[in-house]
């Protein structure tokens, strides 16, 4: 019998689904708008659509991913919960005081996101543990009894457990969370040491509040999906995509709500990651372009880089340290206030600027005819010629191109004294500049060159940006996938299972205590087995990697240092030095042999074996006989003065494996187009990727 | 590309590109320093600077005086070395104040930066140091002298051969090499890197130097200034500020005159320098806050380029406290530099009403040094603890900011971790800011203690809170903010009290010491308030 593999990808505007049948490769993809009252829904009837298309019972579906922007939605609307908090005695600001940095050194008049939880809903309670874990102040049982009870009578619907260094010792944490369990069993409780065992409280409290808060909006969501696809016929449980690109269940993600904060963006990164193994690319920049930002993450030997954090509801959206940090693994991705709607202004310095304003949906792009009045950088695409005016989303919404024309002759290329063509040239290369200097910053950060990688471009704008993009970081490769427009839920069928964990214990390496390393793996490992089983997935089948948070002592910030694959002993020391020597040297360029090292977080990967072996995927289908797929010429522009007049313009759809097109040249599919430049090459593989050598003509 | 035709969009997508190697610099050095002050509080900045020694474009994060202070260094560099003296692989350091940020505490790490074998610029980055020797009393000394390290111009490598006597002189007068030689590693690093981002930029472009760019966007920069100096009212603009100096208030005191589009800023009136107590200015450091000052409040969205300060002259009669001779001692200088930005605001809000901004209350920092008891260690840890920001037309003041700086607080897990101490509290001050239209922003209260563990004393040494005597002023009508305390079991020591007066305290078993920063002040009268009695602190 057949089981079809299935991934749900919900966005902001579109739910997106694909169907994988093992036994042949094939995909079924299915679009429909995404309702965001109840996002159970649209999931349910996008697979009853496709079930009744394809003639499929409930039974004959497999494995169920999903990506969802619930969390990050219900963060950024504040349609949480009603949270409470506890917390050590004289800690009780932490979330109001933060960092106390200011993210723009020349605003004076700097403001910060409110925390998720008001003051009003911190109580404090005695207790104290050190640096080191030892206990200097015992639990107030009573205090916290009373405190909790307040709580509750003012209404909280979800609590936050957090103590100082309870990375180090979870006992009163433990304590605490067992008596609110006592006082309120259904209240829903998040502890920071198992939300995230680590150093630093104001991250780590952030980070549990935040859980609390989007908990019980999660839970009911997460459960209601369940049941509503049991009622399909469906008896399974559906899995979810965490942030970190690892899979897990319903009632872990019901536990641990805020590890799904990217689940959508994470699910790209995979998608993009399958794409890299399979055509053996082993350093790929993804770059995700759509309407109000861009999206960069670096893939590398056909995974995506991690990192261990990210900020949420950023006050100025695009200014690090103006929104909440979450501190959860994460797919490592950088966001740009750069898309098609990204409205181009003249400064106080006269000098242009695109982005990080946005035109939304509403009035968007002026050549939208919806009223925008403001050039943007999908208006200068038109007028360069990227675009069709009549094949935008396949010809359902027509573009205004004398609109476009009238916003960026009023308001960049008079005031400018330049011509149209020159002012549109300059949006568009403003903002290919703006993304490759962030990708630049970006790939700096994890020490990357940006030369050795190759481009993936997908999102409705980025196969219109990529070659330019791609020319400024000097890459000189772009793989542009096949089925761009379902990345995310393409990516969530390519995934296998996994969890992450991690736990603090800050140590000198020659000072580690070995036996207690021991014990941290050991409850690490237990309780990965216990999800991973828990999910169905044969204990034989389970295989775990250790990496350690590492550094010279003294430093502040730590690299990611494989562990040896053995009982951790003293004798284990050579290996981690060793370790640690290469991937700094990797990084940074140097290394500071002898010196002494400092280990901080300790973490465990667990995961089972991919659940789709890669090549019963194709993507390619349909004949593969050579057809015109030549749809007509027009003129585009390559520069400020650069043009070619009759350049031809392809169906993507009507591509074949083998092909090679030689540019100028335009590729359009529905949602996006690809431009080609004079002297450049594109070829068609076997799954439909176009492949493109980037001119070093400039 | 031609040298002489930059056009607007070229320009953008050059300063841009600029600005992100500044950027790239500091990520590196945050990521691979050594020490709380660089890799936790983030003290540090990363510039280049053009070939004739003026700033181009610094880090947006960078520490906000440094920047000014990075040019001065290559200028000095290229007086005394000339041109003709400079090789590819050469490394240069200084800590000099009256060329750096006005004292010993931050070490400046220049490369010259050459293009097809030319001189084209100069990275440049400037740190805080974990330590530089020198006496743990802070305000205690009698001259610059007694306050560590001097490190004068000097090469720390010449043609990539490492100066090895230079690092073991200075490893030797440290109290924690590691962490002051690991982060001037880690500096020369980002240097590397500026040069091969650099070089690939001027490829791409096909840039002979970096010259005409840096000239283009100096220009413009100058323009922005102009343009809005000429947009205020001419006439003199004039305020003082009693600031708590240290056994008496220091006084400061400030004539603006705007006469079309320049401006000159005299300080002429404000006190002498003392020799002794950490507190005065070297010119370096009131040339760099006020250029600060000005464009945070002027030209916030511009490229900050040397351009920017053209229009602007800065006057300080030499010998007085902002304008401080050597040998005066200097380590603690922004406990009276850090009062410019506030002064210049209160000047300036006639002129410029809509962004006229309350003096904030201003930051604390506290250095623990010692030897842990139990492993023998010596630790040195810092934690920054900032003030109540000012009210502004904009909105009530922020709590807790760390300006005039772009430095974040450490955190408590963190340097409980490195020092041992045991933090009491972290906590906000109720009502701390001053009442207005809009209220100062609220500042906060630490409690330090020892780790039960830690048998021997740590001195911690304190750098402010200033405001202990005189608070943060509100503008407009708004009132001033709550002043700073600190209060050692109980005592709220006053400032002509003997730890304050040498500017540390020696912490043992049982004692608590507890800073509370400043709040911010008021802006507008209480009566202008659109809902009557406001709360405070929401």
């Amino acid at each position: 019998m057949r089981k079809l593999q299935v991934g749900v990808d919900i966005g902001g505007t579109f739910t997106d689904l694909v169907l994988i049948d093992p036994s042949d490769g094939a995909i079924h993809i299915g679009k429909i708008l995404s309702t965001p009252d109840d996002s159970a829904t649209a999931v349910i009837d996008a697979l009853q659509d496709l079930m009744g298309r394809l003639d499929l019972q409930g039974e004959d579906l497999g494995r169920c991913v999903h990506a969802t922007t619930l969390v990050i939605n219900a963060l950024i609307e504040r349609r949480g919960a009603k949270v409470g908090m506890i917390t050590t005695r004289g800690f009780g600001d932490v979330l109001s005081i933060g960092t106390e940095q200011r993210y723009d050194i020349y605003d004076l008049y700097l403001q910060f996101p409110d925390p998720l939880v008001p003051r009003t809903h911190i109580r404090e309670v005695a207790e104290r543990s050190l640096a080191d874990g030892t206990i200097t102040v015992p639990l107030d049982q009573d205090e916290l009894e009373r405190a909790l009870n307040e709580l509750l009578d003012i209404g909280i619907e979800s609590l936050a457990i957090c103590f100082l260094h309870a990375y180090r010792n979870s006992t009163h944490e433990l304590e605490a969370a067992a008596i609110a369990e006592r006082i309120s069993s259904d209240l829903p409780i998040s502890v920071s040491h198992q939300v995230v065992a680590e150093i630093r409280e104001y991250e780590r409290t952030s980070t549990t509040v935040a859980n609390a808060y989007v908990r019980p909006l999660a839970e009911k969501y997460l459960y209601s999906l369940r049941d509503k696809l049991r009622e399909l016929g469906y008896h399974d449980s559906p899995f979810v995509m965490f942030s970190s690109g690892g899979v897990g269940t319903v009632e872990t993600a019901a536990q641990f709500p805020i590890r799904m904060v990217e689940s959508g963006p994470a699910a790209g990164a995979l998608a993009a990651a399958f794409h890299a193994r399979e055509l053996h690319l082993e350093r790929v920049l993804a770059f995700d372009m759509g309407g109000t930002t861009a999206k960069l993450s670096t893939i590398v030997d056909g995974k995506a880089t991690l990192a261990t954090g990210l900020e949420v509801d950023r006050v100025h959206r695009f200014k690090k340290g103006s929104g909440i940090p979450l501190r959860v693994p994460v797919i490592d991705l950088i966001e740009i206030g750069t898309g098609g709607g990204s409205i181009a202004i003249l400064d106080q310095t006269g000098l242009l600027q695109v982005g990080p304003r946005s035109s939304g949906a509403e009035p968007g792009p002026a050549c939208y005819g919806r009223g925008g009045t403001e050039p943007t950088v999908t208006d200068a695409n038109l007028v360069l010629g990227y675009l069709d005016p009549n094949a935008f989303l396949g010809g359902e919404m027509p573009l205004d191109t004398a609109a476009a024309t009238e916003a960026i002759k009023c308001k960049i290329a008079e005031p400018l004294q330049l011509g149209l063509i020159q002012a549109a040239w300059g949006i568009h290369e403003v903002a290919n500049e703006n993304m490759a200097n962030a990708a630049r910053v970006h790939l700096a950060e994890s020490g990357g060159d940006p030369r050795k990688f190759t481009l993936m471009a997908f999102g409705g704008a980025g196969p219109a940006h990529a070659r330019r993009l791609a020319h400024k970081l000097g890459i000189r490769q772009i793989v542009y996938p096949a089925g761009a427009g379902v990345m995310s839920a393409f990516g969530l069928l390519v995934t296998p299972i996994s969890f992450d964990f991690s736990h603090s214990y800050m140590t000198r390496l020659d000072q580690v205590e070995w036996p207690y390393v021991g014990d941290i793996y050991s409850q690490m490992e237990e309780r990965a087995t216990s999800i991973l089983t828990d999910a169905g997935v044969p204990l034989t089948d389970i295989s775990f990697s250790r990496t350690v948070d590492a550094r010279y002592y003294g430093q502040e910030h730590e690299v990611s240092v494989p562990l040896p694959d053995e009982r951790l002993t003293e004798k284990s020391i050579e290996a981690i030095v060793a370790n640690f020597d290469e991937v700094f040297t990797n990084k940074y360029y140097w290394v500071n042999s002898g010196a002494p090292l400092e280990l901080v977080n300790w973490r465990l990967h667990a995961t089972a074996p991919p659940p789709v072996a890669s090549e019963t995927v194709k993507t390619s289908s349909g004949s593969t006989s050579a057809v015109n797929s030549l749809m007509g010429t027009r003129t585009v522009w390559y520069g400020a003065s650069e043009t070619i007049e009759a350049c031809p313009v392809h169906d993507r759809y009507l591509l074949r494996p083998g092909t090679t097109l030689l540019g100028p040249a335009i590729i359009e599919e529905r949602e996006t187009t690809i431009v080609v430049g004079t002297d450049e090459r594109v070829t068609v593989d076997s799954a439909l990727n176009l492949l493109l050598e980037v001119s070093e003509k400039e | 590309m031609e040298h002489d035709r930059f056009d607007p969009i070229s320009l953008q997508i050059l300063w841009s590109r600029l600005t992100s190697i500044a950027d790239e610099m500091a990520v590196t050095l945050h990521k691979t320093s050594f020490s709380t002050v660089v890799g936790s509080a983030n003290d540090f900045g990363t510039e280049l600077v053009d070939a004739s020694g003026n700033a181009l474009v610094h880090s947006t994060t960078c520490m906000p005086t440094f920047n000014t202070c990075m040019a001065r260094v290559v200028r000095a560099l290229l007086r005394t070395y000339g041109e003709e003296g400079m090789h590819p692989g050469d490394v240069m350091t200084t800590n000099d104040p009256w060329l750096c940020a006005g004292h010993l505490g931050d070490i400046a790490i220049v490369s010259p930066l050459f293009y097809r074998n030319k001189l084209t610029g100069f990275a440049v980055s400037m740190a805080h140091t974990s330590d530089i020797g020198g006496t743990l009393d802070i305000t205690g000394a009698r001259d610059v002298y007694e306050e560590g390290l001097f490190i004068p111009l000097c090469k720390l490598y010449n043609r990539n051969e490492p100066n090895r006597e230079l690092l073991d002189f200075i490893k030797f007068n440290v109290r924690t090499p590691g962490m002051v030689l690991g982060d001037i590693h880690a500096q020369i690093g980002i240097n590397r890197l500026a040069e091969d981002r650099l070089e690939r930029m001027l490829d791409e472009y096909q840039l002979e130097s970096l010259t005409p760019l840096a000239q283009a966007l100096q220009g413009r920069s100058e323009r922005a200034m102009r343009d809005v100096i000429s947009a205020l009212p001419d006439g003199e603009y004039t305020s003082e500020t009693i600031s708590d100096g240290l056994d008496k208030p220091v006084r400061l005191q400030v004539k603006i005159t705007i006469r079309g589009d320049s401006m000159l800023v005299d300080y002429t009136g404000s006190d002498p320098q003392y020799q002794r107590g950490g507190i005065n200015v070297p010119f370096s450091m009131t040339e760099a806050t006020t250029y600060y000052a000005l464009s945070s409040l002027l030209i916030p969205d511009a490229p900050n380029t040397a351009g920017a300060y053209r229009p602007i002259e800065i006057n300080a009669p030499e010998g007085c406290i902002l304008n401080a001779r050597p040998p005066a001692a200097c380590m603690v200088r922004t406990r009276v530099s850090s009062y410019i930005p506030g002064m210049l605001y209160q000047a300036l809000a006639a002129a410029v009403p809509e962004q006229a901004i309350a003096s904030p209350g201003l930051r604390v920092a506290i250095m623990a040094n010692g030897t842990r008891s139990w492993d023998g260690v010596i630790f040195n840890a810092w934690m920054f603890a900032g003030g109540g920001m000012g009210a502004s037309a904009h909105g009530d003041g922020a709590k807790c900011l760390l300006f005039p700086t772009s430095a974040s607080n450490v955190p408590v897990e963190i340097f409980e971790n490195r020092a041992p101490i045991v933090v009491s509290e972290k906590a906000l001050i109720p009502n701390t800011g001053g009442s207005g239209r809009h209220h100062g922003g609220q500042s906060q209260r630490m409690g330090f203690g020892l780790n039960p563990k830690q048998k021997r004393v740590v001195t911690v040494s304190l750098w402010g809170p200033d405001m202990v005597r005189y608070p943060a002023t509100g503008i407009l009508g708004g009132e001033a903010g709550v002043t700073g305390r600190v209060i050692f079991n109980d005592a709220v020591l006053e400032r002509t009290d003997e730890q304050l007066i040498r500017g540390s305290v020696e912490l043992q078993s049982g004692d608590l010491l507890v800073i509370e920063s400043p709040g911010g002040g008021g802006y507008g009268s209480v009566e202008e308030q659109p809902v009557a009695g406001a709360s405070h602190d929401p």
